[in-house]
């Protein structure tokens, strides 16, 4: 008896290294914690807020049109930025939500601007909150490339 | 006993303790992340279905904010991808410190 609880013993031992051995060498792959990609998004965060702010007025979207565009170039470089580093799959496809199309997100709220001049109040609040989260969503994510660490911006409730 | 089995005993009993604390700090970020979605979603769509109601949201801009709202959950699910990645990570590195001190600590 006492024979075969030694050797149940030992198997369950050996299951078990052998369970941590197997995620010793486990294939998690991640691209480490980016300084130039965290200051991207919070710097972009700013400018894209402090613009949109402007879109509130009315027919204002001519008088912004080149900031507009210079905007857009910067935010596709911090996606062509976060697409180039290789295991950086979720950061890339975030950037790309966040940018956008005509229906959605950044893209969605310069289509709006464009279509009617100027972004109605409402509308803007909204999509101010939108914004901010979305770019909050992405230096979230690059903080927990360093170390798993809370987001308290992404816990609270509007 | 041999000093082998102390060793494995030692690193099976700290790895689990290990085990439990990287992930559930993982988890639990990842958690609270996707839950305060759900809750925003649920004010913001009561918020902007009165806008809308009142005249103050047209139709399309109506659209535009619930496909910002699912496009906001599915980046919220990337990063919570990336917080579970970065847990495994750090319980594997510190696993592998555990094999290694352990040695040291029963061998030498």
């Amino acid at each position: 008896m006492q024979a075969l609880d030694w050797q149940y013993r030992q198997r369950n031992r050996a299951a078990t290294l052998v369970a941590f051995l197997c995620l010793l060498s486990a294939c998690v792959t991640l691209a480490p914690y980016d300084q130039r990609a965290y200051e991207n998004a919070t710097s972009l965060k700013a400018k894209t807020l402090a613009m949109m702010a402007k879109s509130g007025e009315e027919d204002s979207y001519a008088r912004h049109a080149e900031a507009v565009d210079a905007l857009q170039v910067r935010l596709s470089a911090a996606y062509e930025y976060a697409n180039g580093v290789l295991h950086n799959n979720e950061a890339a496809k975030n950037w790309r939500d966040l940018i956008g199309d005509d229906e959605t997100m950044i893209g969605g709220w310069l289509a709006a601007w464009k279509h009617d001049g100027g972004v109605s109040g409402a509308l803007l609040d909204e999509l101010r909150i939108q914004v901010a989260e979305g770019f909050d969503t992405i230096i979230c994510l690059e903080a927990n490339k360093r170390q798993v660490t809370a987001c308290p911006s992404l816990k609270t409730a509007d | 006993m041999s000093k082998f089995d102390d060793y494995l005993d030692s690193v099976m009993q700290d790895a689990r303790a290990l085990l439990g604390t990287t992930i559930k700090q993982g988890r639990d970020e990842a958690q609270e992340i996707l839950e305060a979605h759900v809750q925003n979603s649920r004010s913001r769509l009561e918020r902007w279905t009165k806008l809308l109601a009142d005249g103050d949201l047209k139709k399309r801009e109506f659209e535009l904010l619930i496909n910002n709202q699912v496009t906001l959950g599915r980046m919220r699910l990337r990063t919570v991808e990336v917080i579970g990645k970065k847990a495994a990570l750090e319980f594997r590195n510190r696993l592998r410190a555990l094999f290694i001190d352990k040695a040291f600590e029963v061998f030498l």
